[in-house]
């Protein structure tokens, strides 16, 4: 009994100077271990008589939750003093390098094109595509170009080597992509809603023009489609490309598949026609947005629409100017260059 | 086109206002593309009245010294380089000091007082160039009569200072290549009055017989030929008038004769020409076509072999002029010739402009005949010609006008009434317009309005609007001058459809968004490649342009690797020492010849006349990328890495590499593999082919990264992945258990074959076994390695896996791969 006071005596103190976790298991063990103090004693209890017996069990028993007690404290102690280390401890430079995957880029043609698409793609119109090389049919022909005119000069055209005495209709790289245009209408009947976008091709190579570009195409055919509806749509479309305050204006133009023509002007996004010097405008106020008109009627007779029950309107839309405003490039041949560096810029 | 506003103000009798007519314009179908002030340097520019000259004490170039009265007492001496100072009393213009002038090569700068030659001039007398009145650098401007000394220019001479409109006439308006069809289109959409102006009548006397001159046409290319004879006391130098008015819409004066041409037609948009009537053999012109063997020297100077089916103007010997496009040398005007013979015609335009095409000559006469001028027009040119020539070259006419027409030409006929339908109007417009508006709008543009009967006007177009052919072209017309921007915008009705002409446009945009994920950048590259860089990839293209604009852009490319790697090249050659490309794009096979009917059904199944396939490139060179641990060079599973994680964002499929068939030749042969795709091919990924290589680096002056992977494949085998073949597995209740295993094995034998060995050993609970690590090493058995391989064991449904159940399959998995590719257990 007595060394039972001894042991409870000692126990406190015996975690005092503990460090570490081997520290805090040998100290428990001496108590409580296979061959601590207080196991040993344990052990002599069936020696003592009856009566003895049960009031030393419930030394014992004291004596235990008290070491149990000064454990758990001392593990508090234990992890406080850890915690505060680790906190203390000297800070990360947070200024090295991130372990980054490489982050890959879509090419400012795909992204500007992509996000025309969805815009159109938001208000309703499915997307339909063409091939690159077409016929003079579907070139011209059917779009109602008068052969032998003037108008032909406004797009320069690469033909395909055929062989000789072929007889057929000429094959070339589409000069636009109103070619989807006769496809999509030779393809089923109206109501017709699309966007086509894609590569077209002119013999044409200087700052501003390449010979290969980006277009994509609108066509609208149903019963009861008119000029104003084009220029609602074109007019939602601007705002969601360029931000809502901006307004668009209409103005007549020429081209062979549509009558009547127009361009279609969006009020510049950067100065509002205040800046002359503005990059963007270049002080005029406005920006091209792009051509467009209601499809003569020629060209819905030669694709099979009765252009007395049906009317529509298209639009085309340069997708490498429209990259060029919106990344200030310089020059359009660095579209195709595809230098990294320039790539990785955007 | 540039456009004089003056001028315009001059037709229109009053002057509506720069910006209103700019405006205006610009919204009518006629964009201005740009306006220029001209003029507004010569504010100091005076009159100054010559009252002495003497010769320079000391140059040694003819200068001299000019005293000149610049008005209120003021003269001055300057140095005068000009040998055409007047005598004393003759009037010359004077620049001050301050002044701004041209330089010879057109740009203004200040004038500031220099000694020249040692004597200090404090302004000098201008010629036309210098002041931007003309294009004479010849002498000095010299007044024709005296004007007051000290009279500023602007005041003697207003439209010394005009705006210069510059137009983008689309080709639909030949009107418009004229002032007074701008003036008319103005006047209509500003709705002021407009009438053409009139001709003072011209001297005119009886022809002698040797003033007699006959026409005739025998081509029907030409439907109309006006003629008439002058006689001047030789041509002379236009007036500064004419000569400021020509030289601001960019052409230099030539003489009066040519000069009151050209006005004639910046004026009316109808060319004119003039001969020496005593240079055509026998007084007599004809029309008619060209002859194989004949030839034209043209006033550029040039001798032109004529073609079949050109048309020409000839006298009783010789060809004068091809028609329509230009005159020829030796029968027109020069400095002696007193009869002037007059000629303003129509000629067809597609045939002046098959001439011009082929001859290579675009002259301001082909450029407005091939447009479509007027065919009324002749006889009103040639009226307006004799009242210019006979006002500023002093000519009188001889005899009668001529004015041949063919009666049978369709030019000549009057032009069908079309139907305009008032309903129509707002159908195509969306905005309701009266049927008044209609006609006041028509009527402004000249058309004539001949009934109206319920909903339907029937109307005339106006002969110089040979574009106006349909109903809608005068809807057009109607929109124009009601004007767009009352149009206001109008919400689609819902009608949308599903797009007939498809392509794979979803798949190419799901494909670009996942290398670009993958770390690639995307290029795009011109579709044709130069057959040099095909010839370096030991390929060829099927197809080829007929017309190039260079030999380097010729062919198109048969695969995307060519083009891909040169882009790829261009930032090496500045020192980048990693390359990451892909590419979606087209690529061209064989051109199929079809017929007209064949080409309908190719056309509705959305073909076109070359067989065409959406490709993916791609290209990496260089180092991996890793930051903090060893360089690594990338090697052929970075490239494979990409192509399975390509196809696991796009679906789910099953990418198998081997090395089946022939590799292409850009592969190289012992570092290339075939990807199939669920059994389907897909495409092959190699390391470059060093033979390609060295070519590539020779032909592009490159020095490429010492790794350099490359790779094509098919779009359209990517097409069956989708996300709606995926299924939802729930996940699994029982843990997984793991057993790793190292094995030595030769290695000849594939390393999937290996894995493949191990699962058909371990049997169904087997779920997954994968390699995680690879050894070569000397103190290894020569040929073979060490892979590490983890395999994932799994119980069906609920079912709890013991040690010795794992254990026993894993025996068995070692058994399978010892017993068929001989591998031990490390
Ligand atoms: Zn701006």
């Amino acid at each position: 009994m007595e060394a039972l006071d001894a042991i409870e005596h000692d126990v406190d103190a015996s975690f005092l100077p503990v460090q570490s976790d081997p520290e805090l298991r040998a100290v428990y063990a001496r108590w409580l271990g296979r061959e601590g103090a207080v196991t040993l004693l344990m052990r002599r209890m069936p020696e003592l008589p009856g009566p003895e017996r049960k009031t030393f069990g419930q030394a014992i028993n004291r004596v235990k939750d008290k070491v149990e007690a000064a454990k758990t404290v001392c593990e508090q102690r234990l992890r406080e003093h850890a915690r505060a280390l680790d906190l203390g401890r000297e800070p990360l430079d947070v200024s090295l390098p991130g372990r980054k995957p490489r982050v890959g880029r879509l090419h400012p043609l795909s992204r500007m094109m992509y996000d025309v698409i969805d815009a159109f793609v938001a208000m309703g119109f499915d997307v339909a595509e063409g091939p690159e090389t077409d016929w003079e049919t579907n070139n011209f022909e059917r779009l109602g170009f008068p052969p032998d005119h003037p108008a032909m000069d406004m797009q320069d055209t690469f033909f395909l080597q055929q062989p000789d005495g072929a007889t057929g209709p000429r094959a070339l790289l589409r000069t636009h992509t109103s070619t989807v245009q006769v496809r999509e209408m030779l393809s089923h009947a109206p109501p017709v809603m699309i966007v086509a976008p894609g590569a077209v091709y002119r013999r044409d190579d200087d700052a501003t023009h390449s010979p290969m570009f980006a277009q994509i195409e609108g066509l609208v055919v149903d019963q009861g489609i008119a000029l104003s509806h084009l220029r609602g749509t074109l007019d939602t479309f601007a705002r969601k490309l360029f931000g809502e305050r901006v307004t668009t204006r209409m103005r007549g133009s020429y081209f062979p598949f549509t009558e009547p023509s127009v361009e279609l002007d969006a009020s510049c996004a950067l100065c509002g026609g205040s800046d002359p010097s503005c990059r963007m405008c270049k002080g005029s106020g406005w920006l091209e947005v792009g051509g467009a008109g209601m499809v003569h009627p020629t060209v819905l007779k030669n694709c099979g629409v009765d252009p007395e029950k049906y009317t529509g309107f298209a639009f085309g839309l340069g997708i490498d100017r429209l990259a060029m405003i919106r990344y200030q490039i310089p020059e359009i041949s660095l579209l195709y260059q595809n230098d990294v560096r320039f790539l990785e810029s955007l | 086109m540039k456009i004089s506003y003056a001028w315009i103000v001059e037709l229109l009798q009053t002057d509506p206002g720069l910006d209103r007519v700019v405006r205006a314009l610009t919204d009518g179908g006629l964009e201005v593309e740009h306006v220029a002030q001209v003029g507004t340097h010569l504010q100091s520019v005076c009159v100054a009245v010559v009252q002495s000259v003497r010769a320079h004490p000391t140059s040694k170039n003819p200068l001299s010294l000019v005293t000149v009265d610049l008005g209120q007492g003021a003269s001055l001496e300057v140095v005068c380089g000009a040998s055409n100072v007047p005598a004393p009393g003759g009037c010359v213009l004077f620049a001050p000091a301050g002044a701004h002038v041209f330089d010879k090569k057109g740009s203004l700068f200040e004038l500031v007082e220099k000694p020249v030659a040692g004597i200090v001039s404090k302004g000098m007398l201008c010629s036309e160039i210098e002041l931007g009145l003309g294009g004479d650098d010849n002498g000095i401007i010299v007044l024709d009569a005296p004007v007051a000394a000290g009279t500023p220019l602007l005041t003697w001479f207003s439209a010394a200072r005009d705006t210069v409109l510059e137009l983008n006439v689309t080709p639909n308006r030949p009107d418009a290549l004229g002032h007074l069809g701008v003036a008319r289109d103005i006047a209509a959409l500003l709705d002021l009055p407009f009438a053409e102006p009139s001709n003072e009548p011209h001297p005119t006397r009886e022809a002698t017989a040797s003033e007699q001159f006959s026409v005739q046409i025998e081509s029907d290319r030409c439907p109309r030929f006006s003629a008439a004879v002058m006689t001047v006391a030789g041509t002379t130098r236009s007036p500064l008038w004419l000569r400021t008015r020509l030289w601001r819409l960019g052409v230099r004066a030539i003489d009066s004769v040519v000069d009151c041409t050209n006005l004639v037609m910046f004026e009316l948009g109808q060319p004119t020409h003039v001969y020496d009537l005593d240079a055509i053999e026998g007084h007599a012109l004809t029309v008619r076509a060209a002859r194989s063997d004949e030839t034209l020297q043209t006033l550029d100077g040039k001798t032109r072999a004529l073609l079949q089916g050109d048309v020409v103007i000839a006298d009783a010997g010789k060809c004068v002029g091809l028609a329509g496009v230009m005159g020829g040398e030796g029968s027109g005007v020069s400095s002696g010739t007193t009869r002037l013979l007059l000629e303003a015609a129509h000629f067809d335009a597609s045939a002046v402009r098959r001439m011009a095409k082929r001859h290579d000559m675009h002259t301001d006469a082909s450029h407005r005949f091939e447009r479509g001028v007027d065919p009324q027009c002749p006889p009103k040119a040639l009226a307006r010609l004799q009242h210019w020539l006979a006002t500023v070259a002093g000519a009188v006419q001889a005899g009668k006008s001529l004015d041949i027409q063919r009666t049978d030409s369709v030019a000549l006929q009057p032009r069908e009434p079309l139907v305009v339908r008032t309903s129509r109007v707002a159908r195509v417009l969306g905005v309701q317009i009266t049927p008044s508006e209609i006609a006041t709008y028509l009527s402004r543009l000249g058309f004539k309005m001949l009934s109206h009967e319920g909903d339907a006007q029937s109307v005339r177009a106006p002969t110089h609007r040979p574009d106006v052919l349909q109903e809608i072209d005068v809807i057009e017309e109607i929109g124009r001058v009601h004007g767009y921007d009352k149009i206001h915008n109008a919400v689609l009705p819902a009608s949308g459809a599903s797009a007939g002409a498809r392509g794979d446009y979803a798949l190419r945009r799901a494909t670009r968004n996942a290398l670009a994920a993958s770390g690639l950048d995307e290029a795009v590259t011109y579709s044709f490649v130069s057959d040099r860089v095909l010839a370096d990839f030991a390929m060829e293209s099927s197809v080829r342009i007929a017309n190039p604009l260079s030999q380097d852009r010729a062919a198109l490319r048969p695969s995307l690797l060519p083009g891909l790697l040169q882009s790829a090249a261009v930032a090496v050659r500045y020192g980048e020492r990693r390359g990451r490309l892909f590419e979606v794009g087209t690529v061209f096979g064989a051109l199929q010849e079809v017929s007209r009917a064949q080409e309908l059904t190719e056309t509705r199944a959305n073909r076109g006349p070359v067989q065409e396939h959406t490709c993916v490139g791609l290209v990496m060179m260089g180092e991996a990328d890793q930051w903090l641990s060893l360089a690594r060079p990338l090697d052929l599973f970075d490239l494979k890495g990409v192509v399975e994680s390509l196809v696991e964002r796009l679906g789910r499929g099953t990418v198998v590499a081997d090395r089946v068939g022939e590799p292409p030749a850009w592969a190289h042969p012992a570092a290339f593999a075939r990807l199939t795709l669920d059994g389907e091919v897909l495409g092959t990924i190699a390391v470059l082919h060093p033979d390609v290589r060295e070519r590539f680096e020779a032909s592009q002056s490159v020095t490429l990264p010492a790794v350099t992977l490359v790779g094509e494949l098919r779009l359209s085998v990517l097409a069956g992945l989708s996300e709606v073949t995926l299924k939802a597995k729930a996940p699994p209740k029982t843990p997984a258990m793991v057993r790793d295993v190292a094995l030595l094995v030769a290695r000849s034998h594939p390393a999937a074959s290996v894995v493949g060995a191990l699962r058909e050993g371990a049997g169904s609970r087997c779920v997954r076994a994968e390699i995680f690590d690879r050894y070569v090493g000397d103190e290894l058995p020569e040929g073979t390695h060490s892979l590490a391989i983890s395999l994932v064991f799994r119980g069906a449904n609920e079912e709890t896996l013991t040690d010795v159940q794992v254990d026993q399959w894993m025996q068995a998995a070692l058994a399978r791969a010892t017993e068929t590719l001989g591998a031990t257990q490390r």
